[in-house]
């Protein structure tokens, strides 16, 4: 290989690496943080599709839609995974509603306000189109929010597969796409298990989330992290002893990975959620959480057990009045916690 | 060895896709073949898992210079035109052609950093072609093709793609190939078929450069 092109290794390499987490117990699927993001990002032409920040409920097709069956990431081996694209219908469509033939004063009558498929027709899919649907029987249905955005992985997939070596990691860990670089050829959508890039048909580029590093470099948290009203996440570099992230993911190692076992080594954590209890067939609550074991164990690994074992054995311990750091730290009393050095004002 | 014929036609005509002088000119033709993408697997491991790209099998090249300008006019069969991006997942239809600056330029990486390559590429939904100088795989950029005075005419029709490319034989300084009437010069051809999502290094090749002698 010829000096003059950066190896994979140099291109994933960063000093040190930003990394959110987001309590699941708290996400109330308000959207805040998809909005914040694109308000801020994907107003542009050509991204009207694009959620770099996207929330949707579990168990569900996800956003992009059916995104968990698209392939991309690393086999057991290590070797990459053949992926797939996702179409602007997945993306959530964008769809128009006939405004000026509804509603003008002028209007003939008797036409309803209706939704228009980018692709023409009635949509067929959208953003959150199976909101709040989860899974399970009455009286335990169950579902939870999963907040998304780019993970800027450490072993990240998609600087492996651009082959204009566009895709890099700065010194920071967050993962950014060369925008003079990129030619549109699309391998690092295929790559990305998270579905976590996507195509702009008018520049003919792949973006994604870019945590925000313009605020990031001004000691300003990324926007969803920032303006996220349930106060369900953290933010901060992994290997600072003080910060939040560093607690929740290390210390206390209740911040688990979705899909570790994609290969990629995420840097965005989850607290996983703790189910609300169960009735059996006389209508009685018992011990039994609602979401089986199982299901979170598809998304977050087995480390999900222990996670969830010492969330409740701290409730616990919060319950008969001793103290306990985790619960404080979930908490977080002043918003300021749990930004480490990233708390100064957007304005 | 493909020549490349003298005519005494204007620049306008050469470019009329049609027009009688590429009537009249033997057409060669060249085999296609999917490209070697494990040659560059370093640079990007998951294209080197295709096995599906490069479906067009071969295309047939004429090619002349009036002294002035050099010509190139290729067809392939396409049964589909895609020459819009109708959705995130599709690829529209391509085809270059490429010329060593180097002497030991390999097509298959684009060259290396002491032998660049120099290629003419046409997508089907720009009027304007790049004129791309690499040297290695991912080092390639494209310049609008004003800046060597390349220019393009495409069509497509009855299930075939018909291009034509031309360009100064001595265009302004800059990394662009010369070509001197009576000598001989090399080059190689890729097209990418778009319904199959050839991009990038994912394309049908013709392979090693091919020798080429320029009438005087
Ligand atoms: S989530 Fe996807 S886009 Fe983000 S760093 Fe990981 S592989 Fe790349
Ligand atoms: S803003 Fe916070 S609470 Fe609202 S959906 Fe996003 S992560 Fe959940």
């Amino acid at each position: 290989m010829s000096a003059t092109i950066p190896s994979k290794q140099q291109l994933k390499s960063c000093k040190r690496q930003l990394a959110t987490v987001i309590d699941l117990n708290k996400c109330m699927g308000c959207q805040t943080c998809s909005v914040a993001c694109k308000n801020i990002w994907t107003q542009r032409e050509g991204t009207e599709h694009m959620r770099w920040a996207s929330v949707a409920t579990c168990p569900g097709s996800g956003y992009p839609r059916d995104w968990e069956k698209k392939g991309g990431g690393f086999d057991a081996e290590g070797r990459p995974r053949a992926g797939q694209l996702t179409t602007m219908v997945d993306c959530g469509d964008s769809f128009q509603f006939n405004h000026e033939e509804a509603l003008s004063p002028g209007a003939s009558g008797g036409r309803r306000l209706e939704p228009r498929s980018l692709q023409g027709g009635a949509p067929t899919w959208g953003y959150n189109w199976d909101e709040d649907q989860g899974k399970g029987e009455w009286p335990n249905p169950y579902f939870f929010y999963m907040p998304r955005k780019c993970n800027h992985c450490t072993n990240a997939p998609c600087i492996d597969a651009c082959s204009r070596n566009a895709i890099f990691k700065r010194e920071d860990g967050i993962v950014v796409i060369d925008q003079d670089r990129c030619a549109g050829h699309r391998h690092c959508i295929e790559a990305c298990p998270y579905s976590m890039i996507f195509f702009n048909p008018v520049t003919q580029k792949s973006e994604k989330c870019i945590d925000c590093f313009p605020r990031v470099e001004q000691g300003i948290a990324p926007a969803c992290n920032r303006q996220c009203v349930g106060r369900t996440r953290a933010y901060g570099y992994l290997d600072d002893p003080e910060s939040q992230v560093h607690k929740l993911v290390r210390k206390w190692k209740v911040a688990v990975p979705l899909h570790p076992e994609y290969g990629t080594e995420p840097n965005v954590y989850y607290v996983p959620p703790m189910s609300p209890l169960s009735f059996d067939g006389e209508g009685k609550l018992t011990e039994a959480g609602r979401i089986p074991i199982a299901a979170l164990e598809r998304y977050f690994g087995p480390a999900v057990r222990s996670a969830l074992g010492t969330l409740v054995e701290e409730r616990k311990r919060r319950q008969r009045g001793e103290p306990s750091e985790l619960m404080d730290l979930l908490i977080s009393r002043r918003w300021s916690d749990r930004f480490a050095e990233f708390t100064r004002e957007p304005v | 060895m493909m020549r490349i014929h003298r005519v005494a036609v204007s620049n306008a005509a050469l470019l009329e896709i049609d027009g009688p002088v590429w009537s009249v000119l033997t057409s060669q033709s060249v085999a296609l073949s999917p490209s070697p993408v494990a040659m560059v697997a370093a640079v990007s491991p998951l294209m080197a898992l295709s096995t599906k790209h490069g479906k067009v099998k071969g295309l047939s090249a004429r090619m002349a210079h009036n002294g002035v300008t050099l010509n190139v006019r290729i067809s392939w069969e396409d049964p589909d035109k895609d020459d819009r991006i109708e959705d995130l997942d599709r690829f529209v239809d391509a085809a270059a052609v490429l010329f060593p600056l180097g002497e030991d330029a390999n097509p298959f990486t684009m060259g290396d950093d002491r032998n660049p390559v120099n290629a003419w590429f046409w997508k089907a939904d720009r009027e304007e072609p790049f004129d791309v100088i690499a040297r290695g795989y991912s080092t390639s950029q494209r310049r609008p093709g004003g800046a060597s005075g390349l220019v393009v005419r495409a069509e497509h029709r009855q299930g075939a793609w018909v291009v034509v490319f031309q360009r100064p034989l001595r265009p302004a300084p800059g990394e662009f190939t010369h070509f001197e009437p009576g000598a001989t010069a090399r080059v190689a051809f890729a097209v990418w078929e778009g319904n199959n999502a050839d991009r990038g290094g994912q394309k049908a090749v013709s392979g090693a450069f091919l020798d080429l002698k320029i009438d005087s």
